[in-house]
């Protein structure tokens, strides 16, 4: 074979190789780019859906928010509540303290003296009556024997 | 065993000559045409000159440009062999053909 003929022959293989390769190239770049047109569609649907997810998360955020303000409310309504049954609590242990059998002697005691002390007062008062009414009978009985 | 080769008739200065030749007829004339036109235009050049000085001026010529073809086509053969080293490297091994020759 001649020289240039074997040397042809040669590029001619090696240019045609070469041309499946780039056409192996090219079909992997156009699948490439199908891939890429089709990943950038999902990228702007998740784009979406990620857009309604941040509003559903400053939503919730605004309803935790909210609920933090009742829940404080209500923690201070509750502190309220508790001082308040304390304080019943106390006026009602007063209450029973009071009610025990030797409370009950003792008030009992003291309302005896206090009834004694009226009940003497009302005999003084009576004497005081029934003197005056004998003196009062004494002047009527004078004044008609004149 | 009988002769494959072709007889071809063509004319050069006025003159027939019968060829046997394994070319082709059309390439026989061609080259009978070729002949025959550098020789006119040799003779064209001088009203005195003899054909047979005219064909041995002819056969210089064309053997010059022979010579002068076959080194451009020695360029042309490195050239190719060049391309063919260039491009070797860019296709996967299995596919890189016959080394040898790239030598």
């Amino acid at each position: 074979m001649r020289p240039e003929a074997a040397a042809f022959r040669e590029l001619d293989t090696l240019v045609r190789n070469l041309s499946d390769q780039l056409a192996g190239f090219r079909r992997r770049a156009l699948a490439a780019e199908a891939r890429s047109r089709e990943l950038e569609q999902i990228l702007a649907g998740m784009n979406g859906k990620l857009d309604e997810v941040r509003q559903q998360v400053e939503d919730t955020q605004a309803s935790r928010d909210a609920a933090l303000v009742q829940a404080r409310t209500l923690e201070a309504q509750l502190l309220t509540a508790r001082g308040e049954v304390q304080r019943v609590q106390a006026a009602f242990a007063e209450v029973s303290a009071k009610s025990t059998p030797e409370a009950r002697d003792q008030e009992l005691l003291r309302e005896n003296e206090r009834l004694r002390a009226r009940l003497d007062e009302a005999r003084e008062k009576t004497a005081q009556l029934t003197e005056r009414v004998r003196f009062l009978r004494q002047q009527t009985q004078q004044g008609a024997e004149r | 065993m009988m002769d494959q080769r072709a007889v071809v008739k063509v004319r050069i200065m006025g003159d027939e000559y019968t060829l046997r030749t394994e070319a082709s007829a059309e390439h026989t004339k061609a080259v009978a045409e070729h002949v025959d036109r550098t020789i006119r235009a040799i003779m064209s050049g001088s009203t005195t000159m003899e054909t047979q000085k005219a064909a041995i001026l002819a056969a210089l010529q064309i053997t010059d440009d022979l010579f002068r073809e076959r080194s451009a086509l020695d360029g042309v053969t490195a050239d190719m062999k060049q391309l063919a080293s260039d491009i070797r490297p860019l296709l996967p091994p299995a596919k890189r053909g016959d080394e040898a020759g790239a030598a």
